[in-house]
């Protein structure tokens, strides 16, 4: 997850003023981020690149209001996470979700590893799995924390909800991991 | 529970996330894409009111026949102005990477189709930037001189051409072996359109206005030239 090399603050002002290769700089800058963000929210590859495109055309038109010294990532995060949820409720209204995302899981450990190896790749695969079990609340503020990086204002951010909440569904999401996997191995 | 923390923590970049799409790309194509439409309706809009107002009152049934012609090739965007809007003269032509034909054929998905009896084209250009199944721009002629500039591209992307029809030019429904067309005449039009760099390239009247754009088998054409209109048609017709 890099920081911007150049002050982000240069290029947020000449986007403000129309400059598309300035925004763009800006979301090659945070794409990764957002781009997961918005598929942990939504377990589809297909539905989280339109979500977060369609995010950041409104963060683009958005940023009068965004506050000058303000950081960039959580302010926009906030906007995709958004745009994530209200597309999943859409989805939610055509389909039921946890059949498309079933199909769609990536099942993980596709590279083979060397035999020394295949325990951890096991237990990996089994980590992973378990992941995909928790509540939603619980697996995105896990997957944001451990695997996306976020710090925990950032989560907050994404999920809508004080920092407070973020560690204890975070510390919540750690103990029903550990649950399960400790009722796979008895 | 401190073991599986530090499980987790040791899983950093494990996550089978699928790999990100080049966002800043699609995000920026859209802006420019947008504010270039924007510029344009905003610089005929209250022409283009006039023209239609004047045309609805000399034929009153004629407005959905009117505004259907004008939007009736996919790709192409036309608006009518009594005043071309004051571009500057950048005829930079963006059309993309220059290749050969053998080349442009490996990598496009549908069959590229050149007009006959006008030689070989003086150089080949793709562009995957602005239409998902890329464009194709033979440019005859030569250093000099362009003769006649032939785009085609499969329906299915946005707007590629925006074109403003100022006062002396006018614009005519024809059909190119049964398929719907547009000949576009008289004096100069501007065109904008977005260059295989994603940049806004903005000409007026590149080869004296004279452009046909015509609709056949799922693709779009477009042919511009100093030829007259029965020229271009035999040309165009040519085109299989």
């Amino acid at each position: 997850m890099g920081r911007p090399l150049k002050p982000e603050s240069e290029w947020i002002e000449r986007a403000r003023q129309g400059d598309t290769d300035a925004y763009a700089q800006l979301v090659r800058q945070h794409e990764q981020v957002a781009f997961r963000t918005a598929y942990v929210i939504l377990r589809s590859p297909v539905e989280a690149e339109e979500a977060t495109q369609d995010a950041f055309l409104k963060a683009y038109r958005a940023l009068h209001r965004f506050e000058p010294g303000a950081e960039f990532r959580p302010w926009v995060l906030r906007i995709v996470a958004n745009e994530a949820r209200n597309r999943r409720r859409a989805i939610w209204r055509r389909l039921r979700l946890r059949e498309r995302a079933a199909a769609e899981i990536p099942s993980g450990g596709a590279a083979p590893s060397p035999e020394v190896e295949l325990v951890a790749q096991e237990e990996r695969t089994r980590l992973l799995a378990a992941i995909e079990r928790l509540s939603d609340d619980e697996r995105v503020a896990v997957i944001s924390r451990y695997f996306i990086g976020l710090t925990d204002e950032e989560t907050a951010a994404v999920l809508g909800v004080p920092r407070g909440t973020v560690k204890m569904r975070v510390w919540r999401g750690v103990e029903h991991l550990r649950q399960q996997l400790e009722g796979q191995h008895g | 529970m401190a073991d599986l923390e530090r499980t987790l923590r040791s899983l950093d970049g494990a996550f089978p996330f699928p790999p990100t799409p080049d966002l800043a790309r699609a995000v920026e194509l859209r802006l420019r894409r947008r504010a270039t439409r924007r510029r344009i309706l905003l610089a005929s809009a209250a022409a283009a009111t006039a023209a239609l107002a004047a045309t609805l009152a000399a034929s009153p049934g004629a407005r959905s026949a009117v505004v259907d012609f004008l939007d009736s090739i996919p790709g192409v965007h036309i608006e009518r102005a009594s005043k071309l809007p004051a571009v500057p003269f950048n005829f930079v032509p963006a059309y993309g990477e220059r290749l050969s034909l053998e080349e442009a054929r490996r990598r496009v998905d549908y069959p590229i189709r050149l007009p006959q009896g006008v030689g070989e084209p003086y150089r080949l250009f793709l562009s995957s930037y602005t239409v998902p199944h890329g464009v194709i721009t033979a440019v005859y002629g030569d250093e000099r001189h362009t003769r006649l500039v032939f785009t085609q591209w499969r329906v299915g992307g946005g707007d590629l051409f925006f074109k403003v029809l100022g006062p002396g030019s006018e614009a005519t429904r024809v059909t190119v072996d049964g398929a719907p067309g547009i000949w576009l005449f008289g004096k100069r039009h501007a065109v904008v359109f977005v260059g295989a760099d994603g940049r806004e390239y903005r000409t007026v009247g590149a080869l004296a206005g004279h452009t046909l754009v015509w609709q056949r088998n799922g693709k779009s054409y477009r042919l511009e030239a100093e030829l007259s209109q029965a020229t271009a048609l035999e040309l165009a017709e040519s085109i299989h």
